[in-house]
């Protein structure tokens, strides 16, 4: 039977871990109203972007020689060329399966492509991924951390991402990121980046009047649109891994709650064992004399 | 010419920057910093997307009242009666850091004068823009 002292002493470092994850929970909490408050308020942009390229993605579908140099981005890469990802991890753990999920996914897409894949990693615990799964890495953007996101970061990467492409050194390009769908749901997502999906023709586009002209209209959203794409990615992200680390935590804080008070329970079992049998023996002893 | 009493037709003027929607309003006429110059957008214009720059965007509401933005290189989007403005960044010229701007200004001239081959002229360039119309137009009301 464990001795009282040793069951006081769990008891005690399961409260600290209590402490530790509670305090935790509450730093993810902070963390995570703010990245989703600047995940919404970025939102409009975003969608106001998404509907101009759809309007006038039908245009350069239906005519490239009018889109300029922006057509290219809309054609498949050279075939047989890498596949490029760019894939979102966290830096720090104790994040739930926040991780191994995203990792999964992607395993899942690299397997079924059967072509190379070329890796651009935001995050140590991705990088690491990488490292063990033997991927081609051909950069590592430590210097981005999410933490600090800007959008420059985004427009950078996203630049990065589409020269790679329009060399011809990558045959797609795909983002494997965690999309965030509430508090409670994130998602592991794997979706194309480069050549970019024909969109939907929605409107007359023939009529609409491009200033000064389609081309060079086309030639500074397409990129506006691709880097807000790459801002998404990496802001869900992040909100992801927080919402999925306050979960996490917030288990962890009930797991050892339950633990103390099991423990608990133990103890005043051993504890009053003790005493009984220590009364015992000051009775017996009385007798004897 | 219709004053602006009279007319009773309005268009919806939305500033969308990156961060936030900062004015969705309606207004009868406004005036844009297009890339190949100032325009002007009236209800019934015809449908339009244009390149903007960064110079001061002024929109006339429905009492003859004038607000002016100081807007930079983004879209410009003008449907029957609506005109969205997309933009990486905007704010009123009463809003604005001078001493910021003159700053970025600085550094954006350092960065065009340097010899470094790391230098992505278009950035710098567009960020001198930027600054420049910051401090063309801060503390200047209309």
């Amino acid at each position: 039977m464990a001795n009282v002292r040793d069951l006081r002493q769990r008891i005690r470092s399961v409260g600290n871990i209590q402490k530790i994850t509670r305090a935790m929970e509450m730093v993810a909490t902070t963390k995570l109203r703010r990245f989703q408050g600047k995940a919404v308020s970025a939102k409009p942009y975003t969608h106001e972007l998404e509907q101009l390229v759809r309007r006038l993605g039908g245009a350069v579908a239906s005519r490239p020689e009018g889109a300029g140099a922006a057509a290219r981005l809309f054609e498949a890469g050279r075939e047989g060329a890498a596949v490029g990802v760019l894939f979102v991890g966290s830096d720090r753990g104790l994040c739930g399966a926040y991780n191994s999920n995203v990792q999964r996914c992607l395993d899942a897409e690299v397997r079924q492509w059967g072509r190379p894949a070329r890796m651009f990693v935001v995050g140590r615990k991705a990088m690491r991924h990488c490292a063990r799964r033997g991927y081609e890495v051909a950069a590592y953007l430590e210097d981005r951390p999410l933490e600090r996101l800007s959008f420059d970061d985004a427009a950078a990467i996203s630049a990065l991402l589409v020269r790679q492409f329009v060399a011809e050194e990558l045959s797609a390009v795909y983002l494997c990121y965690t999309s965030f769908v509430s508090m409670m749901r994130f998602e592991p997502r794997c979706s194309r980046f480069l050549p970019i999906t024909p969109p939907e023709l929605t409107g007359p586009a023939e009529d609409l009047i491009l200033e000064p002209s389609g081309p060079e209209v086309l030639a500074r959203l397409i990129p506006s649109y691709l880097e807000t794409a790459v801002y998404h990615a990496l802001l869900e992200s992040i909100t992801s891994e927080y919402a999925s680390r306050r979960f996490a935590m917030k288990n962890a804080t009930e797991a050892a709650g339950e633990m103390k008070h099991l423990i608990t329970r133990q103890y005043n079992k051993v504890r009053q064992a003790k005493i009984t049998s220590e009364i015992l023996e000051v009775v017996a002893g009385a007798e004897a004399l | 010419m219709a004053t602006a009493e009279t007319s009773s037709r309005t268009l919806r003027l939305r500033i969308i920057t990156r961060e936030q929607v900062l004015l969705d309003t309606e207004v009868v006429s406004v005036r844009l910093p297009g890339a190949g110059g100032y325009f002007g957008v009236l209800p019934r214009h015809a449908p339009m997307v244009a390149l903007t720059a960064s110079g001061l965007l002024k929109a006339r509401g429905r009492n003859g009242e004038e607000r002016s933005y100081v807007i930079h290189d983004g879209f410009a989007e003008v449907g029957r009666d609506a005109v969205t403005v997309l933009t990486r960044s905007a704010e009123a010229p009463a809003e604005i850091d001078l001493e910021r701007a003159r700053r970025a200004a600085e550094r954006a001239r350092e960065r065009l004068h340097s010899r470094e081959a790391d230098v992505d002229l278009a950035r710098a360039t567009a960020a001198l823009e930027r600054a420049l119309a910051r401090e063309l137009y801060a503390h200047r009301p209309l």
